[in-house]
């Protein structure tokens, strides 16, 4: 299914992004640890379960669908790739994974350190167990932001550059945008309706809640069916037709 | 043997290519000119499985490029057009990631592609020139020892020399008996390699002939420079077209064979002949009659 020698292009096509990405995550949660020593419990979650579970590892998802399929389509390194006997499927299969191997590094590298500092516990509702579960549906939430935007990579392969920035990344960060603006807006809660991001809620996570899992199943699935239709776009090959 | 056989494949846009019918054979060059977006990297994407035909086929070794894409691409190279590659990888990264990918294990034959074609592969690829990139493409192409080498506009951004080495280089595996289409914009570059050429014109296979049948239809305009204006105007009065005559120069038009304009240039005091480059419709013009529309 995966082609290493892919694999490890890739990697090393992106290394300065991914290098970017893990100081920027390293960066929010020390200052996660920081505002936690100092009991600042007004701005302490934004840097803990906000920053490092659905913004940062979600700007990665962005970039790596753009540079793992629509770039290399549009710098021809796709073409000298199926040129090769490296079946298409496998191609494409390939840089599916790499973008889930991402996600899920960052995360779980993230949520050790997080552990370690114990970045969670400044409001003392949080639990070490909790604060698994929380990373864990932010998992399934980039699940299905890869899985989008690497759709929307796929599918914008014979497409203008912009037309990727538009549907991926504008309609991810506008959808995050409307799922925070029905949380601090009492009367603009119904917008939680169109908004994917109302499927991670945060303090749900830490209550307990048996619907986390419901829709973590939710965005996974969905995740799953956008990886899998980027894929088959990807292997039919005649997009213009 | 390369086989198009009433090969059609008609995009949304009502563009194309249609009706394709031709061979290549081994140890033969084969050249596919035409204008910007007259079809020719279609044809090359068909024979690499990248497009599904709307009508007829294209088959390699009696093998269909649709149905066996995989078994296919071992045994062909091919150089897509305008190529940009990664930036942020020198040319020895990206060559040495290609070769993992193609499994192949010995570079030798890779580097000395690459000296060959004067390529500095320690460069970052964001700082090479494009003459370089293309080069970087063409060692890509080439480096499994390929039996088809389908080269899309190769010649792209190559200078004089780069030129010089990449005709050698095409030669040279012509006699080892590859299979060889190219694509290009220009008759000239056309001359310099194929022994047969296909002429395009919005997708339609308009003219298909030898090298040396397509040189007999071929215009060729001169800019011819004389010692003295009166030497000028003696030599407008020989059987040749004159386009212009000012002063000591004089423009002329050549259908065919260069040879015989020569041996009456050689009766009088030249000092200078430039050829003046034609589009491809002022070049067969007898040909593509009403234009080329891209």
């Amino acid at each position: 299914m995966v082609n290493g020698a892919i694999l490890k292009q890739d990697f090393f096509i992106n290394r300065r992004t991914l290098v970017m990405i893990y100081v920027l995550q390293f960066v929010s949660l020390l200052l996660a640890a920081g505002i936690r020593n100092m009991r600042l419990i007004e701005i302490s979650d934004i840097f803990w379960d906000t920053i490092p579970v659905v913004i940062i590892p979600m700007i990665l998802m962005i970039i790596l669908a753009y540079t793992t399929v629509k770039r290399r389509a549009d710098d021809k390194t796709m073409d000298f790739l199926l040129a090769t006997s490296v079946s298409p499927s496998r191609i494409i299969g390939t840089k599916a994974v790499f973008l889930l191997m991402n996600s899920f590094f960052l995360m779980a590298i993230s949520m050790v350190f997080g552990i370690m500092a114990k970045v969670y516990d400044v409001t003392g509702t949080w639990t070490q167990d909790t604060y698994i579960l929380l990373n864990l549906g932010g998992f399934c939430l980039q699940v299905f932001a890869g899985g989008y935007c690497f759709f929307i990579s796929c599918v914008s392969i014979y497409r203008k550059e912009t037309f990727y920035w538009k549907a991926a990344g504008s309609v991810l960060v506008l959808e995050y945008l409307i799922y925070l603006a029905s949380v601090l807006y009492p009367k603009l809660r119904i917008l939680q309706y169109v908004s994917i991001f109302s499927l991670f809620q945060q303090e749900k996570y830490c209550a307990g809640s048996m619907i986390n899992l419901l829709t973590s199943l939710l965005l996974v699935l969905a995740g799953t069916a956008l990886y899998a239709g980027g894929g088959h776009s990807f292997c039919t090959r005649s997009l213009r037709t | 043997m390369i086989r198009f056989k009433n090969l059609t494949k008609r995009f949304e846009d009502g563009k194309g290519i249609f009706d394709f019918s031709f061979e290549v054979e081994e140890g033969e060059v084969f050249g596919l000119i035409g204008a910007e977006n007259s079809g020719k990297s279609t044809a090359l994407r068909m024979l690499m499985g990248f497009e599904v035909p709307t009508r007829g086929r294209c088959a390699i070794n009696g093998k269909d490029c649709d149905k066996a894409p995989a078994s296919l691409h071992k045994i062909t190279g091919y150089l897509p057009d305008k190529i940009a590659l990664p930036s942020v990888l020198t040319g020895r990264q990206f060559l040495h990631s290609y070769a993992q990918i193609r499994g192949i294990r010995n570079l030798e034959r890779l580097f000395e592609l690459a000296l060959r074609l004067e390529l500095e592969v320690d460069q970052k690829i964001g700082k090479m020139s494009p003459a370089d990139i293309q080069k970087t493409g063409i060692v890509c192409t080439f480096m499994h020892n390929p039996q088809v080498l389908l080269l899309d506009n190769p010649f792209r951004n190559l200078d004089s020399r780069g030129r010089g080495n990449l005709v050698e280089l095409i030669l040279e595996e012509k006699e080892k008996g590859k299979m060889i289409l190219l694509t290009t914009e220009s008759a000239d570059i056309a001359d310099l390699t194929c022994d047969r050429v296909g002429l395009l014109n919005q997708g339609n296979l308009i003219y298909l002939s030898d090298i040396e049948n397509m040189r007999d239809n071929m215009y060729r305009k001169y800019l011819i420079q004389f010692a003295s204006a009166h030497t000028a105007m003696k030599f407008s009065k020989e059987d040749f077209e004159i386009e212009s005559i000012r002063d000591r120069s004089l423009m002329v038009t050549i259908q065919g064979e260069f040879v015989p304009l020569i041996r009456v240039l050689a009766k009088y005091h030249v000092t200078n002949i430039e050829p003046v480059p034609l589009s491809l419709e002022e070049a067969f013009v007898h040909i593509y009659g009403g234009g080329v529309n891209g």
